[in-house]
């Protein structure tokens, strides 16, 4: 039984740890995946949707991004408008640690938004730009599942790429 | 580990269900690593292969090296090469042939960045159309159908001029003159300086003095600009003080390229790279007089800039660039102190 249509649609949202998130229909089209879900499945747009992927701290952050960029989108585009956005999405990023970046990433790969998931990729990527292989093995928690001989063969092919490496600072 | 990529399944067991949630939020999956690769250079790619067997083939995948290829790239290079990586250092190594031959391109390999040789049929020289300055030949150490060959001129102009649009944005690009001495020598370059120039047409352009002098680099060349090797202070012992030019540096001198051919460095240019314009860079020697020839050309080149420029690059001090001339231009063993100069 469909409840009478309100203005702006409220669609909620149950992250990982089991917080509920109301949010407006049109922030909720921002994620690709749950506008694709909604078009194959039009009623069930009054359950709750369950995101197990995705903590409360990254959906918040998430919804913050999509709430500001579809106002920035609103207005008329300018190259002030633009200058806002860069800065907008430089502090989004500049506070965040490495783990927190990891997590939007898998969030925003999840709900397939494909701006944030650019901007984050673009994040990251400038962080490990010119850092040493021991260092990106940290920064994605990865273990170094060479054999001896094989890293070092690996180096050797590629060793005009690790001259001038930034150093490991810690 | 891998983890699994979510893709969408519409409908599950009991009802509409959101796709099955990735295994481990630990670990980025593949397609995630090389998107972000993607966003790094091809320096990067390269050594991060290193990290582990998940991150190699996220840095080898297709998805990372397509990106680094220039976006013409199926009309420039049949890619019939396995992957795109392959493709990519092809294209580092192997300088293809455009516009009609007339230009050939190449990426510089750390940092994609775009690099071209004008051929000199694509140069405007004065009088290159006629045979008694000028003359086309075909060789087979060039890699374009034909190079000129100044047989003798008084007025040398050389310009060529390349779109702003093909150049790779927010680069240093340095620009060279390609060419070499004819079997029976170049003559007239030695003491006489030419004025090569580079910028923006219709602009000043930056200047600079430089020597096409081929036989002093085979005979050792004596920069002025002391750096402590004891080989160049014999200079002094010969009394070639007088002819040398008290300012000229080790730059302003050809140097060995790789391939066997001389070059010159005209000068440099930072492209911004939001315009419709051309660069033009020139060589010219039209106050001297005198006559001069023996030079064959391949074309001019254009390049970026390794030395501290290009944001990519790791920043290595100019002083070592220069040294890198000095010594690869140089074989201690064929030095003949005891020639005079002409």
């Amino acid at each position: 039984m469909s409840m009478a249509a309100v203005e702006t649609k409220k669609i909620t949202l149950r992250t990982a740890d089991n917080h509920e998130f109301e949010v407006e229909e049109a922030i909720a089209m921002e994620f690709s995946t749950i506008k694709t879900f909604f078009d194959e499945n039009p009623d069930a747009s009054e359950d709750t949707i369950p995101l197990p992927n995705v903590t409360s701290k990254c959906l918040s952050a998430i919804i913050e991004y999509c709430k500001s960029h579809l106002a920035f989108r609103a207005r008329e585009t300018s190259s002030s408008i633009d200058e806002q956005v860069r800065t907008y999405d430089e502090e989004f990023v500049k506070a965040r640690d490495n783990e927190s970046l990891k997590e939007l990433i898998l969030a925003a790969n999840y709900l397939n938004i494909k701006a944030l998931l650019d901007m984050l990729n673009q994040a990251v990527a400038d962080r490990i730009k010119n850092k040493s292989v021991e260092y990106v093995r940290r920064f994605f928690g990865l273990e170094n599942d060479y054999t001896p001989e094989e890293e070092a063969a690996i180096r050797a092919e590629n060793e005009w790429a690790f001259e001038g490496v930034d150093p490991d600072d810690d | 580990m891998k983890s699994e990529v979510s893709e969408i399944e519409g409908g599950g067991r009991g009802g509409p269900s959101l796709p099955s949630p990735l295994l481990d939020l630990n670990a980025l999956p593949q397609d995630c690593i090389a998107a972000i690769l993607s966003f790094t250079t091809p320096r990067d790619a390269c050594r991060l292969s290193a990290v582990s067997t998940v991150f190699k083939s996220a840095a080898e995948s297709d998805a990372v090296w397509e990106s680094f290829l220039p976006s013409d790239y199926r009309a420039i290079i049949p890619s019939s090469l396995a992957s795109k990586k392959a493709l990519y250092l092809s294209l580092c190594d192997n300088p293809v042939l455009i516009d009609g031959g007339r230009k050939s391109f190449s990426l510089e390999r750390g940092s994609d960045k775009k690099c071209y040789m004008l051929s000199a049929r694509d140069l405007f020289i004065v009088w290159g159309d006629t045979p008694t300055y000028w003359r086309w030949i075909s060789i087979p150490e060039s890699r374009f159908e034909e190079v000129a060959e100044l047989i003798s001129v008084c007025w040398l102009e050389i310009r060529g001029r390349i779109s702003i649009s093909m150049l790779s944005p927010m680069t240093h690009y340095k620009a060279y003159l390609v060419f070499k001495a004819t079997t029976s020598g170049a003559y007239g370059f030695d003491l006489q300086s030419v004025e090569a120039s580079v910028g923006l047409v219709g602009t000043e352009g930056q200047k600079r003095t430089v020597y096409l002098d081929t036989e002093r680099r085979r005979r050792g060349r004596f920069p002025i600009a002391p750096r402590g090797i004891g080989l160049f202070n014999r200079s002094r012992f010969f009394g070639l003080q007088a002819s040398v030019p008290t300012t000229a540096s080790d730059d302003q001198y050809p140097k060995v390229r790789v391939d066997g051919w001389l070059e010159i460095e005209l000068g440099e240019f930072f492209n911004e790279g939001c315009t419709d314009e051309e660069l033009e860079m020139s060589v010219l020697e039209i106050k001297g007089g005198h006559w001069k020839g023996g030079l064959v050309i391949q074309g001019i080149e254009i390049r970026p800039n390794l030395c501290g420029g290009s944001e990519n690059n790791a920043p290595v001090p100019s002083d070592l660039c220069l040294n890198t001339g000095i010594l690869s231009g140089q074989d201690s063993k064929n030095q003949d102190f005891s020639a005079s100069l002409p």
